[in-house]
């Protein structure tokens, strides 16, 4: 299992991601989601997954939906207008991460 | 597999246990705790097995803990603490602004009012106070009053002390000293009072939202 504490400052961007790929999503769809994706190597606790999601959703990022789902109510997330085009500019700034990290532990990488 | 609606109940009686009744989180975390219960179920675990697993896994976010941002005294459960964090923050950063500020410029800058206006201007800002004092006490009994609880409710309750603010330059009445200079600590004490109004304010209208969304759904 890799080192949880790297993936933290990316929380909100693995959620935005998700639901751009996912249209809505519900909290425990996102972990299983996370961990089926990631084959087990990260997996995001719930204490650290309602936070980003009310923030986000506090940020005007996301919009929620309740439905009745079997015998309970179900939380929607999904992303709203301004939520689109954050996730586009997290994804960038992303790559951008990732590009530079690469440079730094790739020496190789960089000279070319 | 599906759950019964009697082990539904089992779970929500344990949230009500815990005093974990909070409308904005307890469909979601409700919802979470029962899919979890559900894929264990799947893997052929018993009820009684898969939900002291789930419950387990859960101990830790329902255990009671406090902020710096709140102080000691207040504390709930990690996950609601950790939403009404975030949510508060900002304003957190608003009303110590609206506190200091004033001390440090008019502590720094002497400015001095004709006498004749003293008396004018004490009244106004005595009014303005009684007026911003007025609305946070009714903030405060609606939301005593209604019970019903939210996280935004956890964070005005956090606010309620604040009210000492407005109280005290309303007790004091005057807000200059003899040369006509503003006095800073009343001035940054009143300033402070209406950061507590906009704040209590601002999630009393979230909480009213959230009872709105989540009751009638």
């Amino acid at each position: 299992m890799g080192n949880q504490k790297l993936y933290k400052g990316s929380l909100q961007t693995i959620i935005l991601k998700l639901l751009e790929t996912n249209d809505k999503m519900y909290g425990y769809e996102i972990t299983q989601k996370v961990k089926e994706l990631t084959k087990g190597e990260l997996k995001i606790t719930e204490g650290a997954l309602y936070p980003a999601l009310h923030k986000l959703e506090a940020d005007g990022l996301l919009d929620v939906e309740v439905a009745k789902v079997g015998n309970r109510l179900r939380k929607y997330y999904k992303l709203t207008e301004s939520g689109t085009k954050e996730t586009a500019n997290k994804l960038d700034e992303m790559q951008e991460f990732l590009k530079t990290m690469q440079q730094l532990v790739n020496p190789k990488f960089s000279l070319e | 597999m599906e759950i019964t609606t009697q082990q539904l109940h089992e779970i929500e009686n344990y949230l009500a246990k815990i005093k974990f009744d909070f409308v904005d989180l307890n469909a979601e975390i409700l919802d979470h705790i029962t899919s979890g219960i559900e894929s264990l179920l799947d893997k052929d675990y018993s009820f009684e097995n898969a939900f002291a697993l789930v419950k387990l896994r859960w101990e830790t976010h329902f255990k009671d803990t406090s902020s710096f941002f709140f102080g000691l005294m207040y504390s709930d459960s990690k996950i609601v603490v950790k939403k009404a964090v975030k949510m508060f923050k900002p304003f957190y950063f608003l009303y110590l602004t609206a506190y200091i500020l004033p001390m440090i410029i008019f502590t720094n800058i002497s400015i001095v009012f004709p006498k004749n206006t003293i008396d004018f201007l004490n009244g106004f800002l005595n009014s303005i106070s009684a007026v911003f004092f007025c609305y946070l006490i009714y903030i405060i009994l609606k939301v005593i009053k209604a019970k019903v609880k939210t996280t935004y409710r956890f964070i005005l309750k956090t606010q309620y002390l604040g009210v000492i603010f407005l109280i005290l330059p309303l007790l004091m009445g005057n807000y200059f000293n003899d040369d006509g200079s503003l006095i800073p600590f009343l001035i940054s004490f009143q300033s402070g009072g209406f950061a507590v109004t906009y704040i209590c304010h601002h999630f009393y209208k979230k909480h009213l939202e959230a009872i709105k969304k989540y009751k009638i759904s």
